[in-house]
C-alpha cells in the first residue's frame, strides 16, 4: 500500500468551484426535506397533559403538569431535579456536565422532550407526533 | 525515505489536535439549541480527508473524540459512545460520497452530507438507547436544518483552507521525493 495517497485528487478538489451544481442540487434537496419534516413533526402540536420522569430507562413518575410539584430524580451520577406546574415541565438542575437539560428550559407541548444523557433521565410529554415515522423504523 | 512519514505523521498529530482545539473553543460558546453544535472540529476531518485519505480522517476523528473525552472527563460515558459511533459514520459515509461523487461534488457537498449523517446517526443511537419512545423523531427537523447549514459553512472552510496550504505549497508530507 502506497504511503502516497494522491494529493493530486486533493489538489483537484479544491481546483473545482466551491459550490458545484451537484452541491446545490444537494443543498436544494436538503432544503426540501428539513422543510417537509419541519411542516410534518412541528406544527399542530397540543399542549400536553402528562408527564413521563424516567431515570436510567425505566419510568420514576407519571404526573400531571398542571399539579406543581417537585421531584429529584436519580441517576448515576447523581440526583437530576425536576419541576412540574403550570402546565410546564423543567429540569432545574442537574449533576452532569454540560448542562444541556437545564438549558433546554420548559417543555409543555406533545412530544415535548427534555434528555439528560449524562445521567440518564428522559422528561417527556407523550403525544402522538413522529408515531408514523417510528413505525418505518421499527 | 522517513522524512515524508515523518511530516504526515505530525501533520495528522497536528489536524487531530486543531480539531480538539476547535472541538472545546465551540463548547465554550452558547448556544439557542444546546445539542446543535456548528462542528468546527469537522474542518480537520475533512483536511485529513481530503490530503490523505479515509483511514487518516478516521485517525484523526478518533483520536479528537477520545482526547476530548479524556479532557472533559466524560471517557466511555454515555456523551462519547454519542459521539464517537457518529463521528466515525460520518468519516465513512463521507468517504463514500467522495468516491461516488467523483467529479461532481465539491468538498461543501461532502461536508453537507457528512453533518446530516453524523447528526442522524446520534439521534438514532439516542433514540435507541435513551429515548425509547417516538417523542424523539420531533426532534428531527431540528436537528436536520442545522446540519445543513454548519456543513456547508465547515465544507467551505475547509475548501479554503486546503486551497490556501496549495498555495502556500505547504508539505503535507505525501509527495515521496520532498518535491512539489
Amino acid at each position: 500500500m502506497p504511503l502516497i495517497s494522491s494529493p493530486e485528487r486533493a489538489a483537484a478538489a479544491v481546483r473545482r468551484p466551491l459550490l458545484t451544481r451537484a452541491d446545490k442540487w444537494l443543498l436544494g434537496l436538503g432544503l426540501i426535506i428539513g422543510l417537509l419534516l419541519s411542516a410534518l413533526l412541528l406544527p399542530g402540536r397540543e399542549r400536553g397533559r402528562e408527564v413521563l420522569i424516567e431515570a436510567r430507562g425505566r419510568l420514576f413518575v407519571r404526573a400531571y403538569l398542571d399539579t406543581p410539584a417537585r421531584y429529584e430524580v436519580p441517576g448515576p451520577l447523581g440526583t437530576t431535579v425536576v419541576e412540574v406546574g403550570e402546565g410546564a415541565v423543567r429540569v432545574i438542575s442537574s449533576p452532569c456536565p454540560e448542562k444541556h437539560c437545564v438549558r433546554s428550559g420548559a417543555v409543555r407541548r406533545q412530544g415535548g422532550l427534555i434528555v439528560c444523557v449524562p445521567n440518564r433521565v428522559v422528561v417527556r410529554i407523550p403525544g402522538d407526533i413522529g408515531g408514523s415515522l417510528d413505525m418505518i423504523t421499527e | 525515505m522517513s522524512r515524508p512519514l515523518t511530516t504526515k505523521l505530525t501533520r495528522l498529530a497536528l489536524l487531530a489536535t486543531a480539531g480538539l482545539a476547535l472541538f472545546l473553543f465551540e463548547s465554550l460558546i452558547p448556544r439557542p439549541l444546546p445539542w446543535i453544535k456548528p462542528g468546527l472540529s469537522q474542518i480537520a476531518t475533512l483536511l485529513a480527508l481530503y490530503v490523505y485519505g479515509w483511514r487518516e480522517s478516521l485517525a484523526v476523528v478518533v483520536l479528537r473524540v477520545g482526547l476530548a473525552a479524556l479532557l472533559t472527563g466524560s471517557f466511555a460515558g454515555p456523551g462519547f459512545w454519542l459521539a464517537l459511533p457518529a463521528g466515525v459514520t460520518a468519516v465513512l459515509v463521507m468517504a463514500a460520497a467522495r468516491s461516488a461523487g467523483g467529479r461532481s461534488l465539491s468538498i461543501a457537498g461532502v461536508s453537507m452530507i457528512g453533518a446530516l449523517t453524523h447528526n442522524l446517526t446520534q439521534l438514532a443511537l439516542v433514540r435507541l438507547f435513551y429515548v425509547r419512545s417516538s417523542e424523539i423523531w420531533a426532534l428531527l427537523p431540528l436537528v436536520w436544518m442545522p446540519a445543513l447549514f454548519t456543513g456547508l459553512a465547515v465544507g467551505l472552510a475547509a475548501h479554503l483552507l486546503i486551497d490556501f496550504s496549495r498555495r502556500m505549497s505547504l508539505d503535507w508530507g505525501t509527495n515521496p521525493d520532498g518535491v512539489e
